[in-house]
């Protein structure tokens, strides 16, 4: 049938949302439509002085910080930062601070001595100082301990925090539409837990899902604990727990080993018990994740990583997680650039939803005796077919 | 010279009769070609959408989100691979925002008339597609269901050039017009050799008339053979296009895993992948991957053609192995085979038409029409028919959409749903037409036939230029309401032009005739408007319709006689007592509840339980439009002949009774065989029974003595009602046996039976009373 010629004059189109389009080829703003982000400017005469925080260095934590970056320079805020050091899967962060600690951009200055790092050990209260102090206009925090150390009431220095697993949870954001803080402002997935045990739990229909967390308010914001037990509950099935105590100096090798070993023992313990284990943010290098990865491995176990397709490749059965940091990072940018501009950190919308991406091991699976169906392979995003690090 | 002058009339309006009948047909056969190959197409787009729209609903199943979807244009993409055709592959979510194309994220919004078509035909169908005349290009809507029956999430939409798809149908047409201009032009040849052989004949005219008739038949089947094969070859080269488009998306959905790094030995489950491709596309026998060196049966078949594989990283190979179904290939070609003569056979029946019309105007010459006595076919005859024709054309136009047009507008109707809304217009158009009957029966003595005529014909014009404007459903139903109240004002008109006739054997013979002319037109009405529907949309085909309606306005002032345009019935002395109401009079209300009502309503057989019956077999509307051909063509050419032979053998009582049984006859025997093929011999025995029944009954209520007192007309209008009412309750009385499955209809024919001899009983007990008080 023809299209009516009357329906082109109706006015029935519909305008997409302008948030979408500012935020770039991946990611989706919150509900709300979001305004235009503001012209780049100087703080008076001066340029805006930057700060980071981490709670140790990580692979989320540095891409993060790299989108966030590139997304500044998508809107003008600093310019030509092609020659960042970065690379794909990188987790440190000192070496592109340095990097962008050298520039002399027109209208924000990375400040050399304010890029904080080890929080995850290291006291907060000399940065609390600093910020109290007003020395800096505004912190990126990455993580859920920096957050929580830093998005308190002890300073009103615009603290953005990014990469915490659940900052309601973990005490220091309100709720997803709330930050409870003007000051404070925290990037929330809330349902990310959710959408991927619901999906681990339909592919494997496990009765009992192991997982290994720290057991502080920490630990289990970190973990999402919190929601994982709301989605055990709903789909019935129930949880094999072994707690794990989080490194307090990820540069001590000691310390590191006694956790790598305290890891072993966790999940050596619940691959004898579970049919399936949901593999938590942990504070794993990667070279030494695939040892870690064989326990479950030689137990047949299936494995669900929470972090991404990066596990997967060191030796996770499957994971459906954010594609690139690409779309948080415009996000992160226009917060940051909105803040600049004026605005309270309490007002803006929090929750971005990362774009999802399906990733499978097939060495993974053909060793725990798994079949990939085909039409799940189709849908993948990335397929890795070799256990990187395993050494046979 | 009087003699020469006769041949090129003869030659001329022979001519005239091949041309139109040949236009006609091959307006109707381009037009079917272009509408079939269109679907062709789109059905090989969709077999590419529907694979990348269930890639998607796998994704989104593992929780990828439609409006966030990472690296969708890679299966979008794939399907502008496939098919180069295709200008633009898009997804949109179900609220009409357009998110992605085949380069990524993309903008827009589909119009509030195609999310209307997608929200009303994706409900019940695994696609659709629209021509945008603006853009100039054909779009197919797939639906993109993350939940197997559930709500859409949104929709893939595939954009090609109209130019691109209709390129095939535009070469089919020239190479067709070529061709029949050819054979119309050896046409043009014999019947001119036939004229001068008609003009040294002494039944030179008759010999005429028939001899073009079969000339022009003839042309009409030699095109229809050239028709055919030219669908035959479409429709193999339109498999062969789907079966490498279906190859090209496996090939690349295989190798692409290859790419990386995936091994054959790790495609799991592809079989069940392979059947799922294998169900869409019906001419598959099979799908299989051959991993070089299986003993699989499935890939053992000599009928499979193969496409070679790229080999894996651990050097393995495979090849992809279709298998058409040379069973089902056969099927269809069968099928394009009967439509190809249900497109003739329709086609026949307007040439038939047409040489009525063209024959006795080319006989009028006033010297005939004054000698010509009543032994001679009246011209109200031809008249009645071919008006009935034109008028049932125009109507029936819109006869395959009308219930869809309340479905395209942008409000809804009274707080209906959908289905309720769409049920409107026929009901509206019925009610008024009832109302319409009684009032037009009732006038029709004071103000005679022709004033009726021309007050139907006006306001049906009238109706179908509203409808084609109708810019609400309110104006729409309005429109129909109006076409209710002309249509049947115009056909009691006609009624009332065949009372004219002071012959009984005349007007009995005139009442199956002008049935016929009135199939003929339903069924060339409704092709014609269904193809034009395709092309057009719906709303222009009312303006189409109205024209052809005006022509009957024309031909009542310019074809009918006017000797005819100014007859009036004549009335008897026993007419000018004063009347009694018609319903008191028991023998004509026993006539409707024993016989018209009953056989009325079993003959819903074929327009309510026969789509319903056949649909549940699993077959499509092809195999419903032949029952309605078989119908039509039962009224076209048997109906006069069988009431002639009834006529001469039978009383009108024992006619009615005989059709009234055969109708009975034809539910009992698929009540008890339940078939297809059962289903198809009761349309036939219905068509016999009503082709001859039907005026048969009109006859034997102009002859009971209330018709003596109301006039023929009027008791003929109570007769047309009461075969309304039978049309009502019709379709409750199979959808209330339906519990008993098939054998309920056999119930039906068993009740109509025991009607038929209550009937007969009491016709025989009147009669006898009748004559005993003669």
């Amino acid at each position: 049938m023809r299209m009516d010629r009357r329906d082109f004059v109706r006015r029935a189109a519909l305008l997409p949302i302008l948030g979408s389009s500012l935020l770039g080829a991946s990611g989706t703003a919150s509900i709300a439509a979001t305004p235009a982000f503001p012209v780049p400017r100087r703080n008076g005469n001066r340029r805006w002085r930057i700060g980071y925080a981490e709670g140790l260095s990580f692979i989320n934590f540095a891409g993060t910080l790299e989108g966030i970056v590139r997304g500044l320079d998508r809107q003008g805020w600093i310019s030509d930062t092609s020659g960042m050091p970065y690379v794909d899967g990188q987790s440190d962060t000192k070496a592109m601070w340095d990097w962008l600690a050298a520039r002399d951009d027109q209208y924000v200055e990375f400040v050399p001595d304010a890029h904080f790092g080890g929080l995850s050990s290291a006291p907060a209260e000399p940065i609390v100082e600093q910020l109290r102090a007003g020395d800096l206009d505004l912190m990126i925090v990455m993580g859920t301990v920096a957050g929580q150390k830093l998005a308190t009431d002890a300073h009103t220095t615009p603290t953005l925090v990014f990469s915490a697993t659940n900052p309601v949870t973990a005490g220091f954001a309100k709720s997803e539409s709330d930050s409870g803080r003007d000051h404070v402002w925290a990037h929330m997935d809330l349902s990310r837990t959710t959408r991927q045990l619901r999906l681990f739990y339909e592919t494997f229909r496990f009765k009992k899902l192991g997982v290994v967390y720290e057991d502080t308010a920490g630990g289990r914001g970190v973990a999402s604990i919190g929601q994982v037990e709301e989605v055990a509950e709903r789909l019935g099935f129930t949880l094999v727990r072994r707690f794990v105590d989080r490194p307090t100096n990820t540069r001590d090798p000691e310390i590191m080993e006694r956790y790598y070993a305290e890891l072993s023992r966790a999940w050596t313990e619940i691959a004898g018990e579970a049919d399936a284990v949901y593999v938590t943010f942990g504070q794993w290098t990667p070279d030494r994740f695939p040892a870690l990865a064989r326990i479950l491995i030689d137990r047949r176990v299936p494995t669900f990583s929470q972090s991404g397709p990066e596990e997967v490749e060191r030796g996770v059965l499957m994971s459906i997680a954010r594609a690139d940091f690409r779309g948080i990072g415009n996000f992160g940018a226009t917060t940051v650039a909105r803040v600049l501009g004026g605005a309270k950190p309490r007002g803006l919308p929090q929750v971005y939803f990362d774009t999802p991406t399906i990733a499978w091991n097939l060495e993974v699976a053909q060793r725990i005796g798994f079949q990939v169906p085909f039409n799940a392979l189709l849908a993948a995003d990335n397929i890795y077919t070799k256990i990187t690090g395993f050494g046979g | 010279m009087r003699q020469g002058n006769k041949v090129g009339s003869s030659v001329l309006l022979s001519v005239v009769l091949l041309v139109l009948a040949i236009g006609f047909s091959t307006a109707i056969s381009i037009g079917s070609f272009r509408q079939n190959h269109t679907a062709s197409v789109m059905t090989s787009f969709a077999v590419a959408g529907g694979k990348a729209a269930r890639n998607i609903e796998q994704a989104l199943r593992y929780g990828k989100p439609l409006d966030d979807f990472h690296g969708i244009e890679r299966f979008l993409g794939q399907v502008k691979a496939s098919l180069p055709e295709v200008d633009r592959v898009m997804v949109a979510l179900a609220d009409g925002r357009v998110m992605y194309d085949e380069n990524g994220r993309a903008t827009g919004a589909l119009s509030a008339a195609e999310q209307r078509q997608i929200r009303r035909d994706l409900a019940a169908k695994p696609q659709t597609f629209a021509y945008d005349d603006t853009s100039g290009t054909y779009r197919l809507f797939l639906p993109i269901r993350p939940e197997a029956g559930g709500p859409a999430a949104g929709t893939l939409v595939i954009v090609a050039k109209g130019t691109a798809v209709k390129e095939y149908a535009q070469a089919f047409s020239e190479s067709l017009i070529q061709q029949v201009g050819v054979i119309a032009l050896a046409g043009a040849v014999a019947l001119l050799a036939l004229a001068m052989i008609s003009a040294s004949r002494p039944d030179g005219a008759r010999f005429q008339r028939t001899g073009a008739l079969v000339v022009i038949g003839l042309v009409q089947i030699a095109a229809g053979i050239y028709s055919y094969g030219s669908f035959r070859d479409a429709y193999i080269e339109s498999t062969q296009r789907t079966t490498a488009i279906v190859s090209r998306i496996l090939q690349s959905d295989i190798e692409g895993l290859l790419q990386r790094g995936v091994r054959y030995d790790q495609l799991h489950g592809i079989e069940t992948y392979l059947a799922g491709v294998q169900g869409s596309v019906p001419h598959f026998r099979s799908i299989v991957l051959d991993r070089g060196g299986q003993a699989r049966p499935a890939a053992q078949d000599p009928g499979l053609t193969r496409y070679p594989l790229a080999a894996d990283g651990a050097g393995a190979s495979a090849s992809l192995g279709i298998a058409v179904s040379e069973e089902y290939v056969e099927r269809r070609l069968r099928d394009i085979l009967l439509d190809s003569g249900a497109i003739l056979l329709t086609s026949l029946m307007f040439m038939f038409e047409m040489s009525l019309l063209l024959n006795r105007r080319g006989q009028q010459r006033p010297e005939e029409s004054a000698a010509a006595s009543e032994k001679d076919r009246a011209p109200q005859r031809i008249c009645s028919r071919f008006l009935a024709f034109l008028m049932y054309f125009g109507l029936f136009m819109s006869a395959s959409f009308v219930p869809l047009v309340m479905g395209t507008f942008d409000e809804g109707f009274l707080g209906l749903t959908g289905s309720q809304a769409a049920a409107i217009p026929i009901s509206v158009e019925m009610a008024f037409g009832s109302l319409a009957i009684l009032v037009a029966g009732s006038l029709i003595r004071r103000f005679g036939w022709l004033s009726i005529a021309y007050f139907g014909a006006a306001t049906i014009v009238l109706a179908a230029a509203a409808a084609w404007l109708s810019p609400s459903p309110l104006a729409f139903v309005a429109a129909r309401a109006l076409t209710g109240v002309g249509s049947m004002c115009l056909l009691v008109s006609i009624y009332g032009m065949i009372d004219t006739i002071r012959s009984q054997e005349q007007r009995d013979a005139a009442l199956p005739e002008m049935l016929a002319g009135m199939y003929a037109g339903v069924n060339c009405g409704a092709i014609t408007g269904a193809l034009l529907a395709s092309q057009l949309g719906y709303q222009p085909v009312f303006l189409v319709a109205a024209a052809v309606l005006a022509l009957t306005l024309a031909y009542i002032r310019l074809g009918v006689p006017t000797e005819v345009r100014a007859a009036r019935a004549e009335i008897k002395a026993a007419e000018a007592v004063p009347k009694r109401w018609g319903l008191g009079d028991l023998s004509v209300v026993g006539f409707f509840l024993l016989i018209s009502i009953p056989t009325s309503a079993a003959a819903m057989f074929l327009p309510y339980f026969f789509p319903v019956f056949a649909a549940s077999l699993g077959e499509g509307s092809n195999v419903i439009g032949r029952a309605f051909l078989i119908n039509g063509l039962c009224f076209v050419f048997l109906g006069p002949w069988l009431a002639a032979k009834a006529r001469k053998h039978l009383s009108p009582h024992w006619t009615v009774a005989v059709s009234a049984g055969i109708l009975a006859l034809a539910l009992v025997l698929f009540g008890w065989q339940g078939t297809l093929v059962a289903a198809f011999l009761a349309v036939l025995l219905i068509g016999i029974a009503d082709s001859f029944g039907s005026p048969a009954q009109s006859s034997f209520v102009a002859s009971l003595p209330i018709a003596r007192r109301l006039g023929r007309a009027t008791v003929q209008a109570y007769q047309l009602n009461a075969r309304k009412v039978g049309q009502v309750v019709g379709p409750l009385l199979f959808s209330g046996v339906a519990a008993m499955g098939v054998a309920g209809v056999g119930v039906l024919g068993m009740a109509l039976a025991v009607l038929m001899v209550v009937f007969v009983l009491s016709a025989a007990i009147l009669l006898k009373r009748t004559l005993a008080t003669a």
